[in-house]
């Protein structure tokens, strides 16, 4: 008996091989795996991340410094360093294409024309010596095969629609004769101009003042309802993830630990982790109080965990975590999954205290989310 | 940026002023003097001596003899008269006005105290053989520098790009005159591929920059283009082999740095084809710190070829210089070392506008 139960998760577990059943599903990350080859050994920065993205879709990947996110993003777009980066394993079902095996040069053509990155710096991410339109020009002539002067018509037209005012005058300008928040709309002009099918978007606020930060956001949601693109937003920041996507995964040590819609995810968190990364949000309530953080730190990616990643810094943790790590399970009576053995059989006794944290902690007020 | 060339030009006044007293300084706190030459010679006499310091004025206090170098006293002149010239306006005003027409200011550099041929003619001379000599250099040079610095940059951490670094410490701890002095042995004795020295083959070519030797040119320009470059391999090798290997680190340098900023990335994620990247996003803004190194760098090839046209018996400035150093010559010493003086603040010059040129962000209003 318990051999044919093994067997069951075992094959539920295996990748699936060719593309994606639904036509909707414009991206499908299938256990990716990102490694970096460093003096003192190996990186495992993504190890072993699935999630999907339907067409016009919005997800969000939060998690902490160093938990993978931006390498997700990285090794999807194919703009790692290789070596020291090496992808090891998964597949990239993109467009009904497993990216991972294009050669360099399709995988060119795709990027910028239906894939394309917005960053998190936009005061380094735009060449300084070119102007900003032939910045926005050279990938329309690249990927659309214009005459300059039509790719430079098209570049105004991008401009305006992010919000520039004068265009015409702006593209004759160069990086450093603009603000952060004009440059960031720039890069955003830029992914825009060619009309991609999903834009991955690593931390486009992190750099900006707050008040830009709003104003950045908002744009992006609006091209991305105007584009109908599908929108990969990478942040640390649950207060933008609530306000800007429909479907959340939560990483952490290089996977994701959570996944489901934003709102299941920020209200009824099914994850230790997502719950302390709730807590630790800084609230009106809690002034006066020791402000709540996870214990503890990120583990040494040369020493991790035999078991569940989070279980050295997890409150609810017992043996079993320590022994062995959780596969991604469904959560009773939520549409998202949890990589917890709280919602194994066998944590179902422990279920209840956390749960009754978890009701604690939304119910005491989560104004960024609620809103 | 014209306003912009206009200041820099009127603030090299003063920076040649120091030089000029810098120059005048440590050349009279060198031991020896313009006399020296003489001192074994026992056919002179301490009479003939003091004719020969009252001729050029060595007898003068050394302010006096300062002045006079520069053009600011007329040597004619008595007392406070020294600054008044032949025609009685002051004597730094140009020659041509009626100022006076000695001294750096006019362009007067004295005479040589070897040769006594005016010391403008015989730099003047050697100018246009130095250029041949370091502009051939100076463009395989920056050929091979950006070439290789770049390949070693693209390809770092590569086996082409430690073979890369590899030769070029070979040839950075290569000096001049040895280097020079191993592929006589090897090119001259051994094979006799190439000529020992000398810019020309003395037995069948005029000497270069005369009359003759332009219409011998005119009359046979492939045997003198040929001669000219028979003559210039060996020189220009050594010249290249030591000055390339810094910039090819400093191109790769620069190169790496670039490769690795965000706005690289951004263009990569436009799918910009690999070679655009390079050599259109990253090269770009690699040439900024490579153009100033060179500015730097530029001057001192033109004058401080020294030991390889030395070794080569090159009729050029650097063997002037050595040969002046020798001959105790100060009049040429001094001339050298303005001209050199001008040549480094020129090519400062030179690079800061190419700097505004290749850089959008730097403006001079």
């Amino acid at each position: 008996m318990k051999q044919k139960a093994d067997l069951a998760v075992y094959q539920e577990e295996t990748p699936r091989v060719g593309p994606p059943t639904d036509p909707d599903v414009l991206l499908d990350v299938r256990n990716l795996q990102t490694h970096f080859h460093v003096m003192d050994g190996t990186v495992k920065a993504v190890d072993g991340v699935d999630f999907s993205l339907k067409r016009g879709e919005t997800l969000g990947i939060v998690g902490e410094s160093g938990c993978g996110k931006s390498v997700t993003a990285l090794t999807i777009m194919q703009l790692l360093d290789m070596p020291p980066g090496e992808i090891v394993g998964g597949e990239i079902w993109f467009e009904g294409r497993d990216l991972l095996t294009l050669a360099p040069e399709q995988i060119r053509k795709i990027r910028g024309a239906d894939m394309a990155m917005i960053f998190q710096e936009p005061m380094t991410s735009l060449n300084p010596v070119f102007t900003i339109g032939d910045q926005i020009s050279e990938a329309i002539i690249l990927h659309q095969h214009v005459g300059k002067k039509e790719a430079m018509t098209r570049a105004i037209a991008s401009l305006r629609a992010v919000g520039i005012n004068a265009p015409e005058r702006r593209v004759k300008q160069y990086p450093h004769e603009m603000s952060g928040g004009i440059r960031q709309r720039v890069m955003i002009a830029m992914a825009l101009s060619c009309n991609p099918q999903l834009i991955i978007a690593d931390e486009p606020t992190t750099a900006l003042d707050v008040t830009i930060q709003a104003q950045i956001l908002e744009l992006i949601k609006k091209i991305q309802a105007d584009s109908g693109a599908a929108l990969l937003l990478i942040t640390h920041d649950l207060a933008v993830v609530a306000e800007t996507v429909q479907n959340v995964a939560v990483m952490y040590a290089g996977r994701v630990v959570e996944a489901g819609p934003v709102e299941d995810v920020l209200l009824r968190p099914q994850h230790p982790y997502t719950l302390g990364l709730l807590n630790s949000i800084p609230a009106l309530h809690k002034r006066g109080r020791k402000l709540d953080v996870i214990k503890g730190v990120v583990p040494n990616p040369f020493r991790m965990p035999p078991g569940c990643k989070f279980e050295p810094r997890c409150p609810y943790a017992w043996e079993v975590c320590r022994r062995s790590e959780p596969d991604m399970m469904d959560t009773p009576g939520r549409k998202s999954r949890s990589r917890c053995f709280l919602h194994a059989a066998e944590g179902a006794a422990r279920r209840y205290e956390f749960e009754k944290a978890a009701v604690a902690t939304v119910t005491a007020g989560l104004p960024e989310a609620q809103a | 940026m014209t306003r912009y060339i206009v200041r820099r030009l009127l603030g090299a006044i003063p920076t040649l002023f120091i030089v000029s007293i810098l120059i005048y300084a440590i050349l009279l706190a060198a031991p020896g003097g313009p006399t020296a030459r003489f001192a074994q010679n026992p056919h002179i006499t301490p009479q003939s001596l003091a004719a020969f310091e009252h001729r050029w004025g060595l007898d003068q206090p050394w302010y006096i003899q300062y002045c006079r170098w520069v053009g600011v006293c007329n040597p004619n002149g008595q007392g406070l008269g020294v600054f008044v010239s032949d025609h009685g306006i002051p004597n730094l005003l140009p020659g041509i006005i009626g100022g006076g027409d000695n001294g750096v200011l006019h362009l007067d550099f004295g005479y040589s105290s070897t040769t006594g041929a005016p010391v403008s003619d015989v730099i003047s001379e050697r100018v246009p053989r130095t250029a041949i000599l370091a502009g051939c250099a100076l463009v395989l040079w920056l050929l091979l520098a950006f070439i290789t610095g770049m390949l070693a940059a693209v390809r770092r951490y590569t086996k082409i790009d430690t073979a890369i670094t590899l030769f070029n410490y070979i040839g950075y701890s290569f000096p001049t005159f040895w280097l020079g002095l191993l592929l006589i042995i090897i090119f001259v004795m051994q094979l006799g591929w190439f000529p020992a020295g000398g810019m020309w083959n003395v037995r069948t070519v005029p000497i270069f920059g005369t009359g003759a030797y332009w219409s011998y040119a005119a009359s046979q320009p492939l045997a003198a283009l040929g001669d000219l470059a028979w003559h210039l391999t060996l020189p220009v090798i050594t010249l290249v082999a030591v000055s390339v290997a810094g910039d090819s680190r400093f191109v790769r340098a620069a190169m790496i740095d670039a490769l690795r900023e965000d706005y690289v990335r951004t263009a990569r994620a436009k799918g910009v084809p690999e070679r655009r990247v390079i050599y259109r996003h990253a090269l770009r803004n690699a040439l900024l710190p490579v153009v100033t190194n060179m500015g730097l760098e530029l001057p001192f090839l033109f004058t401080g070829a020294i030991a390889t046209e030395t070794v080569f018996s090159w009729p050029g400035m650097g063997r002037l210089f050595y040969e002046a150093t020798s001959n105790y010559d100060y009049p040429v010493l001094m001339g050298i070392l303005v001209i050199t003086a001008v040549l480094v603040i020129g090519a400062n010059l030179l690079a800061d506008i190419i700097y505004a040129v290749v850089d959008p962000r730097i403006s001079y209003g």
